[in-house]
């Protein structure tokens, strides 16, 4: 169909569509789906979801519904920031996922109440320094992007408790990651990264960190430092030993190191008592090691 | 299932270590040689669901094509319209349409339809079939409560599945990380199981609802739950690619059990399977961590990717286990016993296949996107197309891909796929879902007679044509009598079923000569055999009726001497429930008035009594036989007998 019919067509349903309110199982307020019926509601419209349109921009009018808490864009054909996103100061949750953005803008930092917002699938190679000043960040997903590179002050986002930046092309992380005391879930899969060298000790309620599917070659010692640390996930790297500060992780309940270099685990085990499930499959290790690691974590499934 | 995009990424989902296929490796179309056209497998006049010409392939048009020669389908739960309990307006992308029948019924259940969107949610409604009018009927509709702390939220309900108990399960397709109510489980990417009788998501015996943490998170597509009550197969279509199976310790309990993941014992070579044995791998659910991270431990214990894995079916004729690959574009069946996993291989899918259609002999490409699957009792698959031209195929259960069992049902709108078959009991009806059609479809009559359009996301159940909405007239007419004397009134009615519309009586020799009533008193002056033709049509079609020779006015002067004799008057006729009789001078003897039907059978004795001398009325209410168009009054007196039929008027 030609694009142009379309959005002629796209156009006339939003104006003749009549102005219900639309609601989700979990919101208390009305779910828009167009934008003619929220700009006429009676009640500002505060949830938007233009979600599936086949839009290269936003609507016209989108930057007037300056009540909007909620906008979902998700799997639209959305190649550049539409300006009037940036008008629209009271978001605390957007989702872009699954369009073709290449680049937020510096005025993404005006959203300064966002909560939740959702990048996964774009086209994205970094994150705009000013994406530090959203303040009440909380979650952060931008997995499947081509990030090579994060904001040095990304470490500024210090309410942020979910990171997702599985599927890029890291290979360095900002030191000032330290800082996201509040971080409980890390996903740094399949990336490119050959280390970790972080200052880890400022993640104290850090309970699941997802290294898997990059070059790893060590762990730093300071990893030991994530007192809070429930799950860590090491697939796929190229891991040959381990620090024995790894054992310092006492919280730790979920260890897997599959599909790595190693031939030993560290000499004391003996304060992983938390520890339930440990992997080990794909790694050149005697079978007497696994054994005396069995032997030393009596209440842990090994395999 | 998400919208399939042609820019499917293949580099997003590969991991490193794992062999990524790479397509056009194998040909995706090849086209067997001489690999047979497909055969019908239904004999002529075999109404069963799945016998159908196919369609004429198409790419997706304005509107929703099926086999408009055999099958009609309804609209129904219209993204937009409201929901009649709790308030609140049907969200849109409808996805898995699970019909769960009440007390076994193929005509009266629930309908749980899953909206794969962000939050997501489902869709509870109370449905049966109006078997007059032959159309389904929504009673009560209302959204599933995800909300609260114990459950926090739900998101992309994709497909999911009918427990052999009645529930139906939901299957969260999405891996966002995040616990918001610090219960120790990532929020979503699990499933769910509902109650279809409370709408209400299962307590697992902590006082709260729950959803099912140990049969852990992925990107469920589905759940396909086997009879034994405990085996259930879910397929994540996400990173790890890999089909789980889920053995629960008790019968009907899904909150503890063992999980595995398949691992086939030689990789796949491009998505063609290089061996034919496989076994299944222990994943580790015992804590919370090991529940939030299955992905992860699937990967890390081998399983095997199959590049995005959506429906899983069990075959009812041999038990065989279909998945489809979304990304392969493949369906492949196994055999899981005692010897694990074997007699591994593609089922359908990866090349072309010849459709006998109303045009002729055509090929097609099975293309990529095949998702939801279901058998149906023949053991035909039903595979539900998200891809390439969206479809909905049907493969016969002696298909193989060397002589190939492919018909095509049904094409989609533009930009819309289609989501979620399920069956009724008796496999007379079929539900399913169209996913976000474009704004631009047409309008199209459905079997409500109505002009619908699929601008939006909706329901929809398909049966045969007989099944669904108004049907053209099945002719039949009857008369109380067919040996009459000259000037006679014979009394003829039409009993053709369906709804009549329009009517045409011819008479010969008859007065008067033609007519359009339902019911009309002729007489004839002449002796002679004479023909009575009816023709009636509705929107539907047209029927004629000709009966030749079908009254004979006699020479002689046979009377019927009962009514001669006591000037017997039976009316009025037709009656709406009340009935007189008149006779003069029956003094002397006994009286009995019966009622048969039209088969003989004796319905009931209105009167037995004396007669009077002199004329005498008597009345009798009636209307509880009404149930029957026309009914015969026997009139008994001493020992002569006289009928009449007895016409009711509706």
């Amino acid at each position: 169909m030609p694009l142009r019919t379309y959005q002629i067509a796209l156009l006339f349903s939003l104006f003749v569509a009549p102005a219900l309110p639309a609601q989700h199982a979990n919101n208390e307020w009305p779910v828009y789906t167009d934008v003619s019926a929220a700009l006429a509601a009676n009640v500002p419209a505060r949830q938007l979801s233009l979600r599936d349109r086949h839009l290269f921009s936003l609507p016209a009018g989108t930057e007037k519904l300056r009540q909007l808490t909620y906008l979902n864009l998700m799997r639209n054909e959305l190649e550049v920031w539409d300006p009037q996103l940036t008008a629209l100061r009271r978001l605390e949750l957007l989702n872009l996922q699954e369009n073709n953005l290449r680049e937020l803008p510096e005025s993404v930092g005006n959203l300064c109440r966002l909560k939740q917002l959702e990048v996964t699938q774009n086209r994205l190679k970094t994150l705009p320094d000013a994406v530090a000043d959203l303040r009440q960040l909380a979650y952060l997903q931008a997995g499947f992007n081509e990030l090579d590179r994060l904001p040095e002050r990304l470490g500024r986002c210090r309410k942020l408790r979910v990171l997702n930046l599985q599927g890029n092309q890291l290979s360095r992380l900002p030191a000032s990651l330290r800082r996201l005391h509040q971080l409980t879930h890390l996903d740094l899969s399949y990336n490119q990264l050959r280390e970790v060298d972080l200052d880890w000790s400022g993640m104290k309620r850090l309970s699941k960190l997802n290294l898997e599917g990059n070059n790893l070659r060590r762990l730093p010692a300071a990893i030991g430092a994530l007192s809070n640390l429930h799950t860590l996930i090491l697939t796929g790297n190229e891991l040959a030993e381990l620090p024995p500060q790894l054992t310092d992780l006492t919280e730790l309940k979920l260890l897997v190191l599959a599909n790595n270099q190693l031939t030993l685990l560290p000499d004391d085990l003996s304060k992983l008592t938390n520890l339930r499930t440990l992997i080990l499959t794909g790694n050149p290790l005697p079978a007497a090691e696994i054994e005396r690691v069995r032997r030393a974590l009596p209440n842990c499934r090994v395999r | 299932m998400h919208r399939f995009t042609g820019t499917f990424t293949l580099w997003r989902t590969a991991l490193q270590f794992i062999p990524v296929c790479l397509l056009g490796a194998t040909g995706l179309f090849a086209q067997v040689q001489g690999g047979g056209s497909a055969v019908p497998t239904c004999a002529d006049g075999d109404a069963h669901l799945s016998c159908y010409t196919s369609i004429v392939p198409t790419a997706p048009t304005a509107k929703f094509i099926l086999p408009h020669e055999s099958h009609r389908f309804q609209q129904i739960h219209k993204e937009g319209t409201r929901y009649t309990i709790g308030g609140g307006i049907v969200p849109a992308n409808h996805d898995f349409t699970a019909y769960l029948p009440i007390a076994g019924s193929s005509e009266r259940g629930y309908l749980s339809i899953n909206h794969e969107t962000t939050p997501g949610g489902v869709s509870n409604l109370g449905v049966h079939y109006d078997a007059t009018a032959r159309l389904w009927r929504i009673d009560s509709s209302r959204a599933v409560n995800f909300s609260g702390a114990d459950l926090v939220t739900t998101m992309r309900n994709c497909s999911g599945g009918v427990t052999p108990w009645g529930t139906v399960i939901t299957s969260e397709e999405t891996y966002t990380s995040g616990d918001a109510n610090n219960d120790g489980y990532d929020d979503v990417g699990w499933l769910v199981e509902i109650d279809p009788a409370t709408a209400r998501v299962l307590e697992h015996g902590n006082g709260k609802p729950e959803k099912l943490w140990a049969i852990g998170r992925a990107s469920h597509e589905n759940a396909t739950i086997l009879s034994d009550e405990k085996t259930l197969f879910t397929g994540e279509d996400g990173t790890s690619g890999a089909l789980f199976k889920f053995v629960a310790d008790r019968a009907r309990d899904l909150r503890a059990g063992k999980l595995y993941t398949l691992v086939l014992d030689e990789p796949m070579n491009g998505f063609e399977p290089a061996g034919t044995t496989g076994k299944w791998v222990e994943v580790p659910n015992a804590t919370p961590e090991d529940r939030n991270n299955t992905r992860a431990l699937a990967i890390a214990l081998g399983a095997t990717n199959f590049n995005g894995i959506e429906d899983v079916d069990v075959n009812p004729l041999t038990g065989q286990i279909h998945f489809a690959s979304k990304g392969a574009g493949r369906i492949y069946q196994f055999t899981d016993g005692s010897k694990g996993i074997t007699e591994f291989t593609t089922f359908v899918g990866g090349m072309s296949y010849s459709l006998n259609t109303v045009e002729g002999t055509v090929e097609e490409p099975w293309g990529i996107g095949n998702d939801n699957l279901v058998f149906d009792d023949r053991g035909n698959l039903w595979v539900l197309q998200d891809g390439d031209n969206n479809y909905i195929w049907t493969v016969g259960p002696d298909h193989t891909q060397e002589v190939p069992r492919v018909k095509l049902f049904s094409s989609m709108p533009i930009d819309a796929e289609p989501t979620g078959l399920t069956f009724s009991p008796d496999y007379r009806f079929g539900f399913f879902s169209i996913q976000h059609p474009a704004a631009t479809s047409e309008p199209q009559r459905d079997a409500t007679g109505d002009s619908i359009v699929f601008n939006l996301s909706s329901a929809v159940i398909f049966s045969r044509s007989g099944n669904l909405g108004e049907q053209a007239p099945v002719i039949d007419f009857i008369s109380d009598l067919r040996i009459i004397q000259p000037g006679e009134i014979v009394t003829f009615s039409d009993v053709s079923t369906n709804g009549v519309e329009n009517r045409r009586w011819v008479f010969d020799g008859g007065m008067p000569a033609v007519s359009t009533d339902s019911v009309v008193e002729v007489s004839y002056s002449e002796p002679g055999r004479y023909r009575v033709q009816l023709s009636v049509s509705n929107t539907q079609g047209e029927d004629s009726l000709s009966r030749l020779e079908y009254i004979e006015v006699e020479r002689s002067t046979r009377v019927d001497e009962l009514a001669e004799r006591t000037h017997l008057s039976v009316f009025p006729n037709p009656t709406a429930g009340q009935l007189s009789i008149r006779m003069e001078d029956t003094a002397g003897e006994m009286l009995t008035f019966d009622l048969y039907d039209l088969t003989g059978r004796h319905l009931a004795t209105l009167d037995h009594q004396s007669g009077t001398a002199g004329s005498r009325t008597w009345t009798y209410d009636v209307s509880p036989f009404a149930t029957a168009n026309q009914v015969v009054l026997q009139i008994t007196v001493g020992r002569r007998v006289t009928r009449r039929v007895l016409q009711f008027i509706r």
